[in-house]
């Protein structure tokens, strides 16, 4: 068998039932494969190994009692320390939160504990899921398993870090500005932002309220299936919650790419941001290993990216400054350098401002929906380039902004990024594919066909053994 | 990555910023990291100028999230 580590939830269920391996056999691996790399990584910023090892032992006899209770049965996750673990801090990385712990589960954790998955620790994040790689906060940024010298992307930097590099097979990620696919993206795993209102975000502390998701990182398209099978529903006390009929995440993922149609939105990384040549080559092959696979690829017009973001940053800034104006007038100092400056944009909105935005969005909401009655998915970049190294502040601002992610945390459209091949310099190409509300099948479904027909996500990050 | 002195005279804060750091109740935080807050200032200007540069609103384009009555829990 492979290395317990490196093996997803899928395989893992399937070794339980063969009785190859057992929940406690994994939690084991993955505790000491955490005591030996996390000091590199920092992708943990809390292990609970006491109560993993005990959720273990209670799976292992559920399983071997012949009452398995479905594919995450016994499977670890990690949780970005912005949700809520009950009896557990959620200091959201940041000074201000002190000492909060959560009185409460967060519904997605809940949810997960309900479907049997062991919670094994809180995963590192950017400050308030909004900052960026910073060494003034009590706590280290986590590093890429590709090259530990390179930073992870954010915010969800904990969770990227963490599945990439064999730590945990499950991570929950929170996404308002790209924050699942940007990690993602850096260190070669599969990131999913579902469509808003999918999954609840009760117990999920609030970045910008109408741009909130959380959502599954993984090693492999079935796993992040799997992991949003568990954790998505209405929830009647998430306000954004929406009351949608049930569909299965899993049974499309073999249908293949034939006959599917997929627009190209390629003016976003070839006419209004110029992507780094290799990042745009991996789209281009992956366009063509579709179309080999059976699908029928098509150029497709979005409004342009900078529009997009103009309306996102509105919104968001807004929304944002509504949760920190407060500790930001007060406490300034107790936030990362660039979280504030991350942060403090949306005091200098005006409430018209604000109003334009919120009216203008609906417009983006009706492009994207119109280029989705023309295809079924779209292909689109992820970033514009891959990851640059922890302490190249310039590197970090230049290229921050240099991405296609915010479109879809606008507009709520459901996407899903994933490794596209591996640059010169060793790092993870990404690309994502963005599929109509509420038709993650489809979206899981393209996932899975180039998943199949490329050899990326059976790669493993050399910055770590 | 800021910090000028500690009245932002040694910053690249524009004059006047301060009167506005002042109207949004970021005094303090001016004080402190007067570069941090023209960054943002910055920032939020950059995307406001972008924002209006799109096609003008027609009077009945309505705001998204909607006002929906009662349908919330």
């Amino acid at each position: 068998m492979s290395e317990l580590h490196w093996l997803g939830a899928a395989e893992l269920c399937a070794a339980y039932a063969r009785g190859s391996t057992s929940p406690v056999e994994v939690v084991q691996a993955l505790l000491a494969r955490i005591a030996a790399l996390d000091d590199k990584l920092h992708a943990f910023l809390s292990v609970d190994a006491d109560g993993a090892l005990e959720a273990a032992r209670r799976a292992e006899r559920e399983i071997r009692a012949g009452r398995a209770l479905g594919p995450l049965h016994g499977v670890p996750v990690g949780i970005k320390d912005i949700i809520d673990i009950a009896g557990q801090r959620t200091s959201c990385q940041s000074k201000i939160m002190g000492d909060h712990v959560a009185h409460s589960d967060a519904h997605v954790v809940a949810a997960l504990r309900a479907a049997g998955a062991i919670v094994l620790g809180k995963l590192t994040l950017f400050e308030f899921a909004m900052g960026g790689p910073s060494f003034d906060l009590p706590f280290p940024p986590a590093r890429n398993p590709w090259n530990t010298a390179f930073h992870c992307g954010g915010s969800s930097s904990g969770s990227g870090a963490a599945v990439a590099g064999g730590l945990v097979p499950l991570a929950l990620g929170t996404d308002t500005g790209g924050s699942i696919r940007n990690p993602a993206g850096m260190c070669g795993v599969v990131g999913l932002k579902p469509t808003y209102g999918l999954v609840s975000r009760r117990g999920v502390f609030p970045l910008a309220f109408s741009m909130d998701h959380v959502g599954p990182m993984t090693r492999t398209v079935a796993d992040a299936a799997h992991l949003l099978a568990a954790i998505a529903g209405h929830d009647p006390q998430d306000a954004g919650s929406a009351a949608v009929a049930p569909r299965s995440f899993t049974a499309d993922l073999h249908l293949g790419a034939r006959g599917l149609r997929i627009g190209f939105v390629r003016h976003f990384h070839e006419r209004d941001m110029i992507a780094a040549p290799e990042m745009a080559a991996a789209l281009d092959e992956a366009a063509r290993a579709l179309a080999a696979e059976g699908a029928v690829v098509q150029d497709v017009e979005l409004p342009p990216l900078q529009d997009f973001a103009a309306v996102q940053r509105v919104i968001s800034g807004s929304e944002i400054w509504s949760v920190h104006g407060r500790w930001l007038r007060d406490r300034p100092q107790d936030y990362a350098a660039n979280s504030r400056r991350k942060l403090m944009p949306g005091a200098f909105y005006s409430a018209a401002d604000l109003m334009d935005a919120q009216r203008l969005r609906p417009r983006f909401m009706r492009a994207v929906d119109a280029a989705l009655q023309e295809v079924d998915v779209l292909l689109c970049a992820n970033s514009m380039e891959t990851a640059c190294a922890m302490d190249d502040v310039a590197e970090l601002l230049r290229t921050h902004p240099r991405q296609a992610r915010a479109p879809f945390n606008l507009t709520g459209h459901p996407a899903l990024v994933m490794m596209s091949g591996v640059s010169g310099r060793g790092l993870p190409l990404s690309l994502q594919f963005v599929g109509r509300a509420f038709d993650e099948p489809t979206v899981l479904r393209a996932g899975a066909a180039y998943e199949r027909a490329t050899r990326w996500a059976s790669l493993r990050p050399a910055g770590i053994p | 990555m800021n910090d000028g002195s500690a009245d932002g005279s040694g910053s690249h804060a524009e004059p006047g910023l301060r009167a506005k750091a002042m109207r949004v109740g970021l005094g303090r935080a001016f004080e402190m990291f007067p570069d941090d807050v023209a960054a943002a200032e910055s920032a939020a200007a950059q995307a406001r100028a972008a924002m209006r540069k799109l096609a003008p609103l027609c009077p009945a384009e309505e705001p998204w999230p909607p006002m929906r009555t009662g349908a919330a829990r």
